[in-house]
C-alpha cells in the first residue's frame, strides 16, 4: 500500500521531469518572433506591388532629402565651381577650395557627405530593390520590370556621377555589406561597361509612358537619354546618335519656346525630374540671393558670361543680377524660385536640349555636318540666335563646346565633364585658373575617412 | 538543451538511488545548546519521519535504519545534520545562528545566507532605505553596496540615475549602458533604469542625457530589500541576462501574529545643496566692458555694429538680478504618508499597504511629483505543508509635473536683464533692443508656462505556486505580470514664446504614451536530499517571458490660440510616429549546490538562454559557473590555533555571463516609413544594414574571497577581488560610406577588463544594552582596462579609446597654462606641426573612480537610534570650465567668479585667459575650439558627502503600552546633509552647472503601530 504511494508519486515526479523536458523543448519555437509592426520585412515587402513602389519611390525620395547632396544640386555646385562657371563670394573655407581647385582630401562635407556618401546611399537602396524585386513572388511582372528598369536607370546615373567626379570607383551590385565593405577601385572603362548592360536592359524593360504625370520616374527614353550621354562620353558617336535620337523622334517632348518656362515642372522639355513635395529645386534656392540688396554666394564668372555670343537670350533670361554698392552680381537664375512653396521647380536630370546637343556632337565627330548643324541651330535659334552654317569639323565641334557651354551652365557639372572628356580641362582651366590649376585636379579626391575604413582603396594622385 | 535535461534527470536518479537498506533500531536524545540548556521545538528528521523536541529538549524516533541521517533544525539556531547510532542516547548541540551570518539572503530563485554563500551578493534592507526620504529606491543603495556606482543625473524629481555594478564594460555606449538586469519579486523589470520619456523636460539635463526613471515607480518603503548580485556564481543563473549584475528587489511579506497597522507619515524639505557664485552686474559689465577692451572694439548701440552691445550701452546696469535664487530658489516641499495592514495565521499571512508621496521641485512650488501607490502580499501553506503560495503584488500610479526644461541652464543670463515691467508683464526686450537679438537669450520665466506632465502605471504581479510531490521534490511554477505604461504631454503656449519669434513659432504642444507588457513564467522543480554528511539542493526551471513595448508620440503644431492646446485635432500640422517591438526570451537553468557540514560548499549554475534579439542560428547560448566555499573556522585545526577567529570563509567563482541589451530585430532586413513622401506618396527605406550574425556579449567573471569574523564576530572582514573580461563586444561598427551605411552591428573581439578589490569592515564597537554602536565601512578601488581592441586606428572609436587604458581615458590636448605675453591658453603641440588637430591628442588620466565607498554607522542610546552614512569617491570630473568654454568670458553670458582670476597685461599669471566680445579671433579659437579638446576641462571631483543622518526616539514601552500602540516612533531624516569637496564647479556628482545638483533634504515624521 504505502510502496503504491510512492510509486504514484514517482509517476508525478517522472510526469513532472517529462513536463520540464517538453517546456525546454518549445523554447526554440518560442524565440522566433514575427518581424515588427511597423516596419517592415523586405521579403514582405517585394510581394506587394504598392509596397514595392513605395520602396522605388524612397530610392528617389532620398536622393533629393537633403539640399546639395549629389542628386539634389551638390552635382551642379561642385564641378560648377570647380571649373570656370562660378565664382565663390563668401567665407566657407571648404566652398573655396572647389574654387581654387585645392580640395583637401579629408574634405568632410562637401566631397564626402554630399556627393561620395549620397550617391552609394542611392546605389545601395536601388539595389535593395533590385535584390528584392529579384526575389520576389507574386508581383505583377509588368510592374516588376518596369521598376526594375527604373533603379538600373537610377543606379547608373549615380555611377555616372561618380566616375566623372572620382574616376575609378568601387563598382557595388549588392547589398551585401561583407563584400562592400572591402571592394576596391573599378575602372571608368569597365563600369561604363556595366552602366551600357543596364541601361540596354532598363531600355527593354520600361515603357514609354510614364508611370506619373509630371515625369518624376524614368521612362524608357530616360534610360535612352543616359544611354546616349554613356556613348558621347565613350566616344561611341553612332550609338550615341542612335540613343540620343529615340527621345528627339519619340513626339514625347518639345523644346519650349519661352527660355523662362524651360525649367518649370510642367516644361514638355523635361525627360526626367526628382521632385521635391515640400519645396523647389535645391539649384534655385542655393543660386538665387535671398534678397536684391545680397551679395550672391555664388556668381558667373567673366569668362561664362563672354561665352554668351551678343544678343544670346539665355544671358537674359537665365542669369540675374544684383547691384551692390556700384558693383554688379550675375548668379545663375535658370531655375526662377527661392522659396520653398508653391513647389513649381523641380530638380531636372534630362532635358531634350541635351540630347539634341549630344547628337550633334555625334554628328560631327562622324563628319555628318549638315544633320549636325541642324540640331544645333535648333538650340541656338530658340535662345534668339541666328543659324550658322558650317564647312569644317574643327569650327562646328568648336561651336557646339561653345553652344553646351551657354545651353546646359550649371546643370549637372556638364561644363567640368566635358572639359574632361574632350580632353581640354588642362588647356582650358589652366589659363582660367591660373597658378592653382593642376592636372590631377581633373579628379577628386576619394574622401580620406573612406580610403582609411578601406584598405583596398588607393587615392587619386595629386592628393 | 535536452542533453543538459538529460543530464540533471541523471544526477537525480543518482540521488533517488541512495536509499540504504539496514538494520532497524529506535533511537532517543536531547537537542541543547553549547552551554547545555535544553532546545524545545527543534525539527529532528531521518528519511520519512520526523518529531520535535519537547521542553526538556528531549526526543524520540522509532525504528529507525543504522547509519541513515539525522537532520536537525532549529528557529535561530544552525542546522545540523549528523549519522544516526541507534540505541545510545544521543546529544546534539546547537549553535545559536548569527543575527549577519545567518540573516537570509535572497539569491537567484531562491535564498542563502552570509554563512553559506559560495557567491557575492550585497543586501540593503528596509531598515536602511525606511532612513532616507527618498522616492526612488535606487538612491538607497549609494555608498552602501561595494562595487557599485551610482549618480544623479539631475536633482528634478523623477531623475533617472546612473547605476553600473564593476564598472563598464561595453564599449558602446548607445548600445548598451551597461545597466543591471533588475527583477522584482522574480519579473524581470524590462523598463529597467533606461529613462522612459519620449519627450524633453527639465528632467533631461542639457546634454540630452538624463530623463525620467522607470524605477521612480517602486515605492520604497514597499520594499523588504535590495539584494545586488555582482559574481559569477550569483548572476550566472540570469545567463545572458547577468553580465552587467543583477538587483533583485524584495518586496514586503506578510508575517504571522497579530493584526497590525502601521502608521508612518513625514514631511519635510528640499533645497539646492551647493551653489556656485556667479558675476553681479557690476563686475558682469566690468567683464564685459574689459572684453571690448582687449578687442580693441568700442561698445555699440548699433545692431550693425561689431561692438553691438545692449546689455552694457542700452540696458539698465543697475539692476541685479541672482538667477540662481531666482530660478531655483524655492524651498521644495515633500510629504509621504504610509499605512501597512499586517497579520495571519501559522498557515496564511498576509500584507496589505498603501501610499502617498508628493513631492515640489526648487523650480517652483506649482510643479510636483505625486505617487500613490498600493501593494500587497498573500503567503499561505497547506496544513500537510505540500502545498504553498505566494501571491504579491503592486501598483504605483505617479503623476510627474515638470516644466519643460532645467532652469539652471538659465542660471547664465546677464544679470541685469529685465524680466518684468512695470505693470509685471513678462518683458522680451528692453530700449527697443529684443532679448533674442543678442546671445539668443530669452525670458526664462516664460519657461513657467511650457509645461511638461509624466504620468505612469506600474504593475506588478507575482503568483508563486509550489507543491511538494515526493519526499523534498517541490514542482513550483511563478507566474508574473508587469505592466509599465506612460503618458506625456508637453504644452507650449503662446504665452512661453517670445512675441518677436511668433511668427515662425507658433503654439504647439506634444503628446506620447508608451507601454510595456511583460509576462513571464517559470516552472520549477527543486530537490533536496541528504547525501553523505552533506545536504544537496537541485534546481532545475525554465523561463518564458514576453514582453510587448509599443509607443505613439504625436506632434501637433501651429495652433492658432492656446485655447486647445490639448486637443491636437486643433492644430495647424499633426505629425506621428509609432514604434512597436515583440521581445521573447526563453532559458532552461539549473543550479546542484551541496553543503557538506556546513564546511564544504560547491554551486554549480547554468543557463541554455534563447533570445529573440538574435537572428537564427544565433538564438540559443550556454552560460554558466562554479562556485566553491571553504568555511575554514568549522575545522578544529583553525579554530584551536586561532581561537579570535570565530568565523573563517575562503570562497572563489568563475564563470560565464551574457550581455544581451540590444536592440529588437536589429537583424532584420527591414524597411521603414521614410518620413518625406515622393510626389504625395508614401515612401520606404530600409532601416540599417542587415547582419543576422551577431551573437551574444560575452562576460567572464572570477572571484576570490576571503571572510573573517573575530571576536565573536563583533569584527567581520571581507575582502573580494574581482576580474571580469567582456569579450565578443557588440558594436556599432564602422563601415566605409560605399556600403550605403555608416555602420553594422557586429561582435568585435575586443576585450574589455574590470578588476579590482572590495573591502567591507563591519565592527560592533559597543554592545551594552542600552548603548550600542556598530560601524560597516565599503571600500572599493576598481580598475578599468581596455586589453584588445584589433583596428582600433581605423575605427571611429581611435579618438575615444586607446588599448592599455580606460574606456574612460581622456584623450586631449595636454593644457598648459594661459600665456603670460599673449593672454590665450596654450596647448602642447605634440608633433610640434604647428596645429592643433587629433594628431596632437595624448591619454591624460581617466573618469574612471580610483576608490569609492561609504561608512556607516549606527547608535543606539537608550530611546534614541541615530544611523549616519557617509558617501566618498575619490575621481577626476569635468570642472566649471567645461561649461565656461561654451560662453567666452566677455560674450554676453554670465559665468562664474571663478572667471575673475583672469590675465589682464603681459606677465599676469592667470587661471583664465583673457577676457573678449567675441571679437577676438585667437581667443575664440583658444577656447571655444582648443581648450574645449583639453585636459583643462577635467579636475579633481573628489567628495565626501554625508549622505544620510537618521534620528529617531523610540517611543517607550511604557508609553506604547499604556496608549496600546506597537512600536512607535518619532524621527528626523536628512539627505545629502553635507558635501566636503574641493571641486571647482557646481556639484562634484553632476559635473556641471547648468544642470540641477541633488537636494538636500531634511524631513521629519512619526511612525505608529497599532
Amino acid at each position: 500500500m504505502k510502496k503504491n504511494t510512492i510509486h504514484t508519486r514517482t509517476k508525478i515526479g517522472l510526469f513532472s521531469i517529462i513536463l520540464m523536458i517538453w517546456v525546454a523543448a518549445s523554447c526554440k519555437k518560442f524565440v522566433e518572433i514575427p518581424p515588427p509592426k511597423s516596419q517592415i520585412e523586405k521579403s514582405t515587402l517585394f510581394a506587394n506591388d504598392q509596397a514595392a513602389i513605395s520602396a522605388a519611390l524612397g530610392v528617389y525620395a532620398t536622393m533629393i532629402q537633403l539640399k546639395l547632396n549629389i542628386a539634389d544640386g551638390g552635382i551642379t555646385l561642385y564641378p560648377a565651381l570647380s571649373s570656370d562657371e562660378l565664382d565663390y563670394n563668401s567665407f566657407d573655407t571648404e566652398l573655396l577650395s572647389y574654387q581654387t581647385n585645392s580640395i583637401a582630401a579629408n574634405d568632410g562635407t562637401g566631397n564626402y557627405i554630399r556627393l561620395w556618401t549620397p550617391a552609394y546611399k542611392a546605389i545601395y537602396n536601388a539595389n535593395s530593390v533590385l535584390e528584392g524585386l529579384a526575389q520576389s513572388k507574386g508581383m505583377t511582372d509588368t510592374l516588376r520590370n518596369q521598376l526594375k528598369g527604373e533603379m538600373l536607370v537610377t543606379r547608373a546615373l549615380n555611377y555616372f556621377c561618380l566616375v566623372n567626379l572620382f574616376g575609378d570607383v568601387p563598382l557595388l551590385l549588392s547589398t551585401d555589406f561583407n563584400a562592400n565593405q572591402k571592394s576596391g577601385r573599378i575602372t571608368v572603362n569597365q563600369i561604363y561597361d556595366q552602366l551600357i548592360t543596364d541601361l540596354t536592359e532598363a531600355e527593354k524593360l520600361l515603357p514609354v509612358t510614364y508611370p506619373s504625370v509630371v515625369r518624376s520616374r524614368p521612362n524608357k527614353l530616360v534610360a535612352a537619354a543616359l544611354l546616349a550621354k554613356v556613348y558621347l562620353y565613350k566616344k561611341n558617336w553612332q550609338l550615341a546618335v542612335d540613343q540620343s535620337t529615340q527621345s528627339i523622334s519619340s513626339g514625347k517632348y518639345t523644346l519650349e519656346s519661352d527660355l523662362n518656362k524651360v525649367f518649370l515642372n510642367t516644361s514638355n522639355e523635361i525627360l526626367w525630374q526628382l521632385i521635391s513635395d515640400t519645396r523647389n529645386s535645391a539649384d534655385g534656392s542655393t543660386f538665387i540671393p535671398s534678397s536684391a540688396k545680397a551679395i550672391p554666394a555664388y556668381t558667373l564668372t567673366t569668362f561664362q558670361l563672354n561665352a554668351f555670343e551678343a544678343g544670346d537670350q539665355r544671358k537674359v533670361k537665365w542669369t540675374g543680377k544684383n547691384t551692390v554698392s556700384g558693383k554688379d552680381y550675375v548668379y545663375p537664375f535658370k531655375y526662377k524660385s527661392r522659396l520653398s512653396t508653391p513647389v513649381t521647380e523641380s530638380q531636372i536630370v534630362f532635358r531634350l536640349a541635351e540630347q539634341y546637343l549630344i547628337r550633334s556632337e555625334a554628328y560631327a565627330q562622324q563628319g555628318k555636318l549638315q544633320e549636325s548643324a541642324v540640331d544645333l541651330n535648333l538650340i541656338r535659334n530658340r535662345a534668339g540666335l541666328t543659324s550658322l552654317t558650317f564647312t569644317d569639323q574643327a569650327s562646328l565641334l568648336a561651336a557646339i563646346a561653345g553652344e553646351r557651354q551657354t545651353e546646359l551652365f550649371c546643370e549637372w557639372g556638364n561644363r567640368f565633364f566635358d572639359l574632361k572628356r574632350t580632353g581640354s580641362a588642362d588647356r582650358v582651366l589652366g589659363i582660367e585658373k591660373k597658378v592653382n590649376w593642376q592636372t590631377t585636379d581633373a579628379l577628386y579626391p576619394l574622401p580620406l575617412n573612406e580610403v582609411k575604413l578601406n584598405q583596398a582603396l588607393t587615392q587619386n594622385p595629386g592628393y | 538543451m535536452k542533453r543538459y535535461i538529460t543530464l540533471i534527470i541523471l544526477l537525480l536518479s543518482i540521488v533517488h538511488s541512495q536509499q540504504v537498506f539496514a538494520q532497524n533500531a529506535d533511537l532517543r536524545g536531547k537537542v541543547e545548546t553549547i552551554t547545555g540548556q535544553p532546545i524545545s521545538g527543534a525539527t529532528i528528521s531521518v528519511n520519512l519521519q520526523a518529531t520535535t523536541s519537547g521542553a526538556d529538549g528531549r526526543f524520540y524516533l522509532k525504528n529507525v535504519s543504522k547509519g541513515s541521517q539525522l537532520s536537525v533544525t532549529c528557529i535561530g539556531y544552525v542546522r545540523k545534520t549528523l549519522i544516526t547510532e541507534p540505541n545510545n542516547d544521543i546529544t546534539i548541540k546547537l549553535v545559536a545562528t548569527n543575527e549577519q551570518l545567518d540573516e537570509v539572503v535572497i539569491q537567484a530563485y531562491g535564498t542563502t545566507t552570509q554563512r553559506l554563500n559560495t557567491g557575492n551578493i550585497s543586501r540593503v534592507t528596509a531598515k536602511e532605505i525606511a532612513s532616507q526620504p527618498i522616492s526612488n529606491p535606487l538612491e538607497a543603495l549609494a555608498g552602501r553596496v561595494a562595487g557599485l556606482t551610482i549618480s544623479q543625473t539631475s536633482g528634478v524629481p523623477g531623475a533617472a540615475l546612473n547605476i553600473q555594478i564593476r564598472g563598464r564594460s561595453s564599449l558602446d555606449q548607445t548600445l548598451s549602458q551597461n545597466n543591471p538586469l533588475f527583477i522584482i519579486d522574480g519579473i524581470f523589470f524590462e523598463a529597467g533604469n533606461n529613462p522612459y520619456n519620449l519627450l524633453r523636460s527639465s528632467a533631461n539635463n542639457q546634454l540630452g542625457q538624463g530623463g525620467l526613471s522607470p524605477l521612480n515607480n517602486i515605492n520604497p518603503a514597499d520594499i523588504e530589500s535590495i539584494e545586488v548580485l555582482k559574481d559569477a556564481d550569483a548572476t550566472a543563473i540570469y545567463g545572458s541576462k547577468g553580465a552587467n549584475g543583477v538587483i533583485l528587489i524584495t518586496t514586503k511579506k506578510g508575517k504571522a501574529g497579530k493584526t497590525s497597522v502601521t502608521a508612518n507619515v513625514y514631511s519635510g524639505f528640499s533645497t539646492v545643496a551647493r551653489s556656485i557664485k556667479m558675476l553681479s552686474t557690476s563686475q558682469y559689465v566690468a567683464m564685459r566692458k574689459e572684453g571690448f577692451k582687449n578687442d580693441g572694439i568700442t561698445p555699440s548701440r548699433d545692431p550693425s555694429d561689431p561692438g553691438f552691445a545692449p546689455d552694457i550701452t542700452l540696458w539698465d546696469t543697475t539692476r541685479n538680478t541672482d538667477f540662481k535664487k531666482l530660478l531655483l530658489g524655492n524651498t521644495a516641499h515633500a510629504s509621504d504618508a504610509q499605512v501597512s495592514l499586517n497579520g495571519g495565521s501559522t498557515f496564511t499571512q498576509f500584507n496589505i499597504s498603501g501610499g502617498y508621496h508628493r513631492e515640489t521641485n526648487v523650480f517652483s512650488n506649482d510643479f510636483a511629483d505625486q505617487k500613490a501607490s498600493l501593494h500587497f502580499s498573500l503567503n499561505h501553506i497547506s496544513e500537510s505543508k505540500k502545498f504553498t503560495l505566494v501571491f504579491s503584488g503592486g501598483y504605483v500610479d505617479d503623476r510627474n509635473d515638470l516644466i519643460s526644461a532645467d532652469l539652471t541652464k538659465y542660471i547664465n543670463l546677464p544679470p541685469n536683464l529685465q524680466l518684468r515691467d512695470a505693470q509685471g508683464n513678462l518683458t522680451w526686450q528692453e530700449a527697443g533692443i529684443n532679448f533674442v537679438n543678442l546671445n539668443n537669450i530669452g525670458n526664462p520665466l516664460a519657461i513657467f508656462n511650457q509645461r511638461v506632465s509624466a504620468g505612469t502605471e506600474n504593475l506588478f504581479s507575482n503568483l508563486s505556486l509550489g507543491y511538494k510531490i515526493w519526499r523534498q521534490l517541490i514542482l513550483k511554477v511563478g507566474l508574473n505580470y508587469n505592466d509599465f505604461r506612460s503618458d506625456e504631454s508637453a504644452l507650449f503656449p503662446s504665452s512661453s514664446i517670445d512675441p518677436s519669434l511668433s511668427s515662425f513659432t507658433r503654439p504647439s504642444s506634444n503628446f506620447a504614451n508608451s507601454e510595456r507588457r511583460t509576462w513571464m513564467a517559470e516552472p520549477q522543480l527543486t530537490y533536496s536530499a541528504d547525501i553523505g554528511k552533506g545536504v544537496l539542493n537541485v534546481l532545475l526551471g525554465s523561463t518564458f517571458e514576453e514582453n510587448r513595448y509599443r509607443n505613439n508620440i504625436l506632434n501637433a503644431t501651429n495652433f492658432s490660440s492656446d485655447l486647445l492646446l490639448n486637443n491636437p485635432a486643433a492644430a495647424g500640422t499633426i505629425t506621428t510616429s509609432i514604434d512597436q517591438q515583440l521581445y521573447h526570451y526563453a532559458a532552461v537553468f539549473g543550479r546542484l549546490n551541496y553543503d557538506w557540514q556546513n564546511k564544504y560548499l560547491i554551486n554549480a549554475t547554468f543557463r541554455r538562454d534563447g533570445s529573440s534579439r538574435f537572428g537564427p542560428g544565433r538564438q540559443f547560448a550556454n552560460f554558466g559557473a562554479i562556485g566553491a566555499a571553504w568555511v575554514f573556522s568549522e575545522e578544529s585545526v583553525v579554530t584551536d590555533a586561532l581561537p579570535f577567529i570565530s568565523f573563517g570563509k575562503l570562497r572563489g567563482s568563475y564563470g560565464v555571463t551574457g550581455n544581451d541589451q540590444i536592440n529588437n530585430y536589429s537583424y532584420l532586413n527591414l524597411y521603414r516609413n521614410a518620413t518625406v513622401t515622393y510626389q504625395g506618396q508614401a515612401t520606404l527605406i530600409p532601416t540599417n544594414l542587415y547582419n543576422a550574425d551577431y551573437g551574444w556579449e560575452i562576460n567572464r567573471k572570477l572571484e576570490a574571497a576571503i571572510e573573517l569574523g573575530f571576536l565573536k564576530d563583533r569584527i567581520f572582514l571581507s575582502v573580494a577581488a574581482y576580474r571580469q573580461r567582456s569579450s565578443n563586444q557588440l558594436i556599432n561598427y564602422t563601415l566605409p560610406r560605399q556600403t550605403g551605411f555608416q555602420s553594422v552591428i557586429l561582435n568585435l573581439p575586443a576585450l574589455v577588463q574590470n578588476s579590482g578589490l572590495e573591502i567591507l569592515l563591519t565592527t560592533k564597537n559597543i554592545t551594552g544594552k542600552n548603548f550600542k554602536w556598530s560601524t560597516s565601512v565599503n571600500i572599493t578601488l576598481p580598475k578599468n582596462r581596455l586589453l584588445d581592441f584589433p583596428n582600433l586606428g581605423q575605427s571611429t572609436y581611435s579618438g575615444l579609446y586607446t588599448i592599455g587604458q580606460p574606456l574612460s581615458v581622456i584623450s586631449a590636448f595636454r593644457y598648459t597654462g594661459v600665456d603670460r605675453q599673449t593672454g590665450l591658453y596654450t596647448f602642447q603641440d605634440v608633433n610640434k606641426d604647428g596645429v592643433m588637430d587629433g594628431n596632437d591628442y595624448q591619454p591624460l588620466g581617466n573618469l574612471d573612480p580610483k576608490f569609492y565607498g561609504g561608512i556607516s554607522n549606527s547608535i543606539m542610546f537608550h530611546q534614541f537610534q541615530l544611523d549616519f552614512l557617509f558617501e566618498f569617491k575619490k575621481q577626476k570630473g569635468l570642472n566649471y570650465l567645461a561649461q565656461v568654454a561654451n560662453n567666452l568670458p566677455g560674450t554676453a553670458a554670465n559665468l562664474p567668479a571663478l572667471v575673475l582670476d583672469r590675465w589682464q597685461k603681459p606677465g599676469d599669471n592667470a587661471s583664465i585667459q583673457q577676457f573678449s566680445a567675441g571679437n577676438n579671433f585667437d581667443a575664440l579659437i583658444a577656447q571655444n575650439v582648443n581648450l574645449l579638446q583639453s585636459d583643462a576641462l577635467y579636475s579633481d571631483a573628489s567628495y565626501i558627502r554625508l549622505k544620510n543622518v537618521a534620528l529617531g526616539y523610540i517611543i517607550p514601552e511604557t508609553l506604547t503600552k499604556k496608549l496600546k500602540l506597537g512600536y512607535s516612533k518619532i524621527f528626523i531624516n536628512a539627505q545629502n546633509l553635507l558635501t566636503i569637496t574641493g571641486y571647482k564647479g557646481l556639484d562634484p556628482e553632476t559635473q556641471n552647472f547648468y544642470v540641477l545638483p541633488p537636494l538636500r533634504t531634511i524631513a521629519v515624521g512619526i511612525q505608529l503601530t497599532f
